[in-house]
């Protein structure tokens, strides 16, 4: 089967919203926690093959890869009742089970050491695939595995395979609460240069607009990480609904993100989702059509990313991506477009041609929704530098603190100097840049003036 | 018997005369026949004469003498016969002479026996010679090849013809044979009124009137020269009276009808066909009632009866009659089949009461050879018109596929005008479906509804077609066997044959529906595709057909399906590559090819069309796919950066032009149609309901996909657009090629320094380090003027083709053009 995608989960965080993914991916196919097809889903017009594959006895198995340094979540995994669901053999705890103690050197060095055992694991799960397209890596940028062995795993990744893509969904954290992390601005700036530099895709999950939706939205006062995760979850899948319910278009991930990122380095991407609600939530059911949806996706209070759309600001939008599921009369598409073109109720970049591209994709006929319609927005907005600008600021005063550098020191790529950090700072000050530069005319040339 | 009565009562001198004619006619030309018949007769006449003079009066005698002769001979039930017979002899006003009459039966019967045998001998001989041609013309009516047949018919007929010529010919003759012409002119000389001066007798202008009435004509009564009317002789004519000759020129037009009618009737050749036949039988019918009219003006001229006036009279119905029936009969002459029938259904519309009678009369003869046609074709399938004058034709044809398309058709000159087109579309339907199902099918099933039909056809007359109060049930029947027929197709085409999952496949394998497998199908190709068309194989490309099946979800599909699914070459071209020929195909064969296979060409157009722009995606997929991988490859190469920046706001904008096309094309053109197109097919009431469906479908996806004749000129801009897309592809190619090289080259120098530890490299390798270096410089320069040289191109043809967007005609492609600068990027001027 082309086009397969290899799912690596990292770290407590990634392993979390990994197993919410897959819990969802199992519904949405038919298929039980032990990996074996339901009876009411055998002749489904889905490819299960993009993210499964069958063993010998007709089991799917994801191709997925749990990595962790300390055994907490993964265990968890392990006594539910989808423990039987993955391939042991890709399930990876480090032996010392200490984990990365919020520490990305640790983490990064741990990685380091670790790389070949890893990259058996990833090697075999590449080779067992037809024509493999690329990688998920599911991961928090703040904490110790997730973003240092990630950092780790994402420059190898590029080394290793250097024409398959790398796509990330990378979780940011809450800056609402106060972290018990104290290194995490640090965390956060060494994760943003490898997801600037090796990543092909980056899907901003952004904790701070998470948990405000589950609290405005969803009325949950104090959202648990289940709850929040199943958001995630719920984007994850829906984002790749395209690869695995093929029609007309965007069957590939290629295919998907071509019309997204226009240029290499503008590959953040934020996300929207609408009609919201949870398990416990039947109330909020209200008449949906594609207007309504397209029209709510573009409101920042539905977007999964805390920046603040000021309308007056120059940001705008690169390219939107909605993916539109339901019964939906491709018709009413144009007529809504055509509003939201009338209202200006998006603004989109003035040095090329953007729109709102949409992909209408089936809903999986196992899954009873009280929603007709339902949508995600992939967004390119400009104005995601807003959240780098903010870990840029976080990273500097603690920086000029001088704060907590003793962690850092006592792993081997600090030990000499704190380049590391500076340089890490340089690139993604310089991806701020190009965003901002994106909301002017004269980025056609952008390159030229910076550079001669 | 009656002529023989009333010839003795005008007086004996006619009763021979009378009597030749009488044996004559009965011996029609023969006239040995005729002498003996007329000698034996006046040997009766002249024995039974005898015994009237005594029993003159006494009737009552001869009753009793003959009821004697029959109680000897018969038995006592014949008597009660007679008595009753006699009865109604008695309340007869016509015959004068009752007893005597009877006495001359009486005598008939009590004659020797030998005369008996004689004389019954020689009148066998006369029923031989009609029962001949009767059965002569009989004959013809059983016809193995029917136009020989026809002929056969019409050489009877015309036989019939010269046996009636002769016979007034005789009449004729036989006339002047008495040589008593002088007598009865003297004997009416003295007994009427309109005595003439120069000879002429009003009943001899009359019976010359009544032989005009045949199409004789006499000595006053005259044929027109090259005409089929009468004129009175100029001569003879002065000796009338203004009264006489107008009253002649108003009765010997009766004659002038007869005579056209019997043209008609005559002019055999112009009637080909069982409709034309059945107006000529129909004709004749009327012209033996015509006939019977004469006859009786004939007994009453004989009767002295008869004026002139009176004949008006007598003559003023048939005339009219005859008026009507010879115009009907020219509105027909040129004309067969249901033209006929229409031609002959004018006429029923006629306000007057008559003609409409008459018009009722003929149209019901001429309908029933249609009737049965109708009733063969609408129950069984069967066309049986040698003579094309059914409204259904059949034409050959060479594949069964086009069997409901081309092998029957409507004859619309020969629709009866009681028909509507449409319910002869219907008709031709029916019997077309019927054939369909045998032939095509191969089903040989019981027809639904067909008792109903078949009840109606033999209960109810031909007239139940025209007649608007009859027909409803008639009309009704139709519309219901032609709907549960074209149910019956329909069904057998859905269930058995699965005509929807059929266009399904079509649409997911030659409209790309099914995008993970045309994809995959894609990435294999390339590099067969990109060669010269001329070095393809068949069977590789078909090799590869089957791994793309093998891998996607084309697996699942039907086997069936996938099994018609097959690769095919376009004739080619001397520069054509791969891309240029190749094409998917569906083979649809048997019942469902009806449908499919005349659209073959159309999806044909449509696939490659589709698999073109297809193709620009993909080709810009893999270009994004390149940039994004390799630029984390040349990352360090700084002086690259302006080059691929260039070429990455190109290609997104690239992208950006074909995804919404793309998305126009398929999810809005193809996707919308298609639901119209399933909705329409859901309610389909027939076959042809959903070749409609589907024909309307295509056309509307090709006008929508731009690849109709009115597209060229949008045509023209994609292709100068898809030609840019390629050329930077190859560009982008030789870029990272050029780019990979001077990598190398970089990274050799930079092992040469570090190598030659501290000693550095020597003159010559930094020189052309440097020169290399230049070169790439120099390189990239020359790129970056060129892409945006591009670009400028790019945007012209990108606003060139959504200003023709923005002025077509078709709504939807104004909506492309406003998708397309959707963010007003492009300044349309």
């Amino acid at each position: 089967m082309p086009c397969e995608m290899i799912t690596l989960q990292l770290g407590q965080c990634g392993n979390q919203i990994g197993f919410e993914f897959w819990k969802r991916l199992c519904a949405e196919h038919g298929i039980n926690p032990e990996g074996v097809l339901e009876d009411f889903a055998t002749d489904g017009i889905d490819r299960k093959d993009v993210f499964f594959y069958q063993a010998d006895d007709e089991h799917y198995i994801p191709r997925a890869v749990l990595m962790d340094l300390e055994p907490r979540v993964i265990n968890t995994i392990m006594n539910s009742p989808y423990s039987k669901l993955y391939n042991q053999e890709n399930v990876f705890l480090s032996k010392n089970g200490g984990g990365a103690g919020n520490n990305w050197a640790c983490g990064y060095s741990q990685g380091e050491k670790l790389n070949e055992e890893i990259f058996d694991i990833i090697d075999r799960e590449a080779d067992g695939s037809d024509s493999l397209e690329g990688f998920v890596l599911c991961h928090s940028i703040a904490g110790g595995t997730g973003s240092g062995m990630g950092s780790n795993i994402l420059e190898k990744l590029s080394d290793r395979f250097p024409k398959k893509l790398v796509q990330t969904y990378s979780v940011f954290p809450n800056q609402d609460e106060i972290s018990d992390v104290v290194v995490q601005p640090y965390n956060s700036l060494l994760t943003l240069k490898r997801l600037t530099e090796s990543a092909d895709s980056v899907v901003v999950l952004d904790n701070t607009a998470l948990n405000r939706i589950a609290a405005d939205r969803l009325h949950i006062q104090n959202p648990t990480f289940t709850q929040i995760n199943s958001l995630v979850s719920t984007i994850m899948s829906v984002s790749t609904t395209t690869l695995r319910y093929p029609s007309y278009m965007n069957n590939d991930l290629m295919g998907l993100l071509a019309p997204l990122i226009p240029t290499p380095r503008l590959h953040f991407l934020m996300t929207g989702y609408t009609p919201l609600s949870t398990d416990t939530d039947e109330v909020s059911v209200r008449k949906t059509t594609v207007l309504d949806v397209m029209r709510r996706l573009l409101q920042p209070k539905n977007m999964m990313v805390s920046t603040s759309l000021d309308r007056n600001s120059q940001h705008c939008f690169i390219s939107i991506l909605n993916i539109i599921q339901g019964e939906v009369d491709p018709t009413q598409v144009h007529k809504s477009l055509q509003r939201i073109r009338e209202r200006k109720l998006a603004s989109f970049i003035p040095w090329g041609p953007a729109s709102i591209q949409v992909a209408l994709s089936r809903k999986s006929p196992y899954i009873q929704t009280a929603h007709r319609v339902s949508g995600l927005m992939l967004a390119n907005h400009t104005n995601i530098s807003s959240l780098f600008e903010r870990a840029l600021q976080q990273y500097d005063k603690l920086r000029r603190r001088e704060a907590f550098l003793e962690q850092f020191k006592k792993e081997e790529m600090f030990q000499d100097n704190l380049n590391e950090l500076d340089n890490s700072r340089e690139v993604v000050q310089d991806l701020v840049d190009e965003y901002v530069a994106a909301t002017r005319e004269d980025y056609c040339t952008w390159g030229d003036s910076k550079r001669t | 018997m009656h002529k023989t009565a009333s010839g003795e009562g005008s007086g004996t001198n006619k009763v021979p005369v009378l009597l030749q004619n009488l044996c004559n006619y009965f011996s029609k030309q023969d006239q040995e026949l005729s002498s003996k018949l007329y000698k034996l007769s006046i040997s009766y006449l002249s024995t039974s004469s005898q015994n009237n003079l005594n029993n003159e009066c006494d009737a009552q005698y001869v009753v009793s003498q003959i009821r004697k002769q029959i109680q000897s001979t018969q038995s006592s039930e014949q008597i009660g016969r007679f008595d009753h017979l006699y009865g109604k002899l008695q309340k007869s006003t016509v015959l004068k002479h009752q007893s005597q009459v009877l006495i001359f039966l009486l005598s008939l019967s009590t004659g020797s026996t030998e005369t008996k045998v004689n004389q019954w001998s020689l009148l066998q001989d006369i029923p031989e010679q009609t029962t001949l041609s009767v059965s002569k013309s009989q004959m013809s009516f059983l016809p193995d090849d029917p136009k020989v047949g026809v002929k056969k018919l019409y050489q009877a007929s015309s036989l019939v013809k010269n046996v009636s010529a002769l016979f007034n010919r005789t009449q004729l003759s036989s006339t002047g044979w008495t040589g008593s012409e002088q007598d009865l002119l003297k004997t009416s000389t003295s007994s009427s009124r309109q005595t003439l001066m120069t000879g002429v007798t009003e009943s001899q202008l009359i019976q010359e009137v009544i032989y005009s009435f045949q199409g004789i004509e006499g000595r006053v009564i005259r044929k027109e020269l090259d005409g089929l009317g009468f004129t009175i002789d100029a001569k003879l004519g002065k000796s009338l009276t203004p009264i006489q000759k107008g009253l002649i020129e108003r009765l010997v037009g009766v004659g002038f009808l007869h005579n056209q009618l019997k043209l008609h009737c005559d002019e055999s050749d112009k009637q080909i066909g069982l409709i034309g036949q059945s107006l000529i039988a129909i004709l004749r019918d009327e012209l033996t009632n015509y006939y019977q009219l004469i006859a009786s003006l004939q007994a009453q001229s004989n009767k002295q009866e008869l004026t002139l006036r009176r004949m008006v009279v007598w003559v003023a119905e048939p005339q009219l009659h005859l008026q009507w029936l010879a115009y009907i009969a020219e509105q027909c002459s040129d004309k067969k089949g249901g033209a006929l029938i229409s031609a002959v259904h004018g006429f029923l519309q006629h306000g007057s009461t008559c003609v409409q009678k008459l018009a009722e009369k003929v149209l019901t003869a001429v309908c029933r050879p249609l009737c049965l046609m109708l009733s063969k074709w609408l129950l069984d399938g069967e066309l049986n018109d040698p003579c094309a004058e059914f409204f259904i034709e059949a034409r050959s044809i060479n594949t069964d596929e086009r069997l409901w398309h081309d092998k029957y058709l409507v004859r619309k000159a020969m629709i009866p005008s009681f028909i509507s087109l449409d319910q002869a579309t219907k008709i031709l339907a029916t019997g077309k479906s019927i054939n369909f199902l045998r032939q095509v099918c191969k089903d040989n099933e019981e027809m639904p509804g067909r008792d109903a039909l078949h009840k109606l056809f033999t209960n109810t007359f031909a007239k139940a077609l025209f007649a608007p109060e009859q027909s409803i049930e008639l009309h009704t029947a139709l519309e219901r066997v032609y709907r549960e027929t074209s149910q019956r197709v329909l069904d057998l085409l859905k269930d058995n044959y699965r005509l929807l999952e059929h266009l399904q496949s079509m649409r997911r394998y030659l409209l790309l529906g099914q995008g993970d497998f045309i994809r995959h199908l894609m990435e294999l190709l390339v590099p067969e595709l990109s060669q010269p068309a001329a070095n393809l194989y068949l069977h590789t490309l078909s090799a590869i057909l089957e791994t793309a099946i093998r891998v996607t979800n084309a697996q699942y599909e039907d086997e069936d399906t996938l099994q018609r699914l097959n690769v095919n070459l376009l004739s080619m071209a001397k520069d054509d590559s791969g891309w240029d020929v190749f094409i998917l195909g569906y083979h649809a064969n048997g019942p469902v090819g009806t449908i499919l296979q005349p659209t073959n060409s159309i999806y044909k157009c449509l696939f490659g069309g589709l698999w073109k722009v297809k193709r620009m995606e993909f080709v810009l997929s893999n270009m994004r796919k390149q940039q994004i991988t390799s630029n984390k490859l040349y990352r360090n190469i700084k002086e690259m950066k302006p080059v691929t920046h260039a070429i990455h706001i190109l290609a997104s904008e690239m992208i950006h032009f074909l995804h919404q096309t793309q998305y126009y094309f398929l999810f809005e053109v193809l996707e919308c149609s298609w639901a119209e197109m399933v909705k329409q097919v859901n309610q389909a009431g027939s076959l042809d309901d959903v070749i409609t469906a589907h024909n309307t479908f295509l056309s509307s996806v090709q006008s929508g996909v731009l690849l109709d004749l009115n597209s060229a000129n949008f045509r023209l801009v994609l292709g100068l657009i898809f030609n840019q897309i390629l050329s930077l592809e190859s560009l982008q190619e030789t870029l990272y090629m050029t780019a990979s090289k001077a990598k190398e080259q970089h990274e050799a120098y930079k092992k040469i320094c570090c190598s030659k530890d501290g000693f550095g490299v020597t003159k010559e390798e930094e020189q052309q380090y440097k020169k290399q270096l230049l070169n790439f410089h120099h390189f990239l320069s020359s790129t970056r003027s060129q892409v945006i040289h591009w670009s400028t191109m790019f945007r012209e043809n990108v606003v060139k083709f959504i200003k023709l967007l923005a002025a077509s005609s078709n709504m939807n492609l104004q909506l492309l053009s406003t998708r397309l600068n959707f963010n007003g990027y492009y300044t349309i001027a």
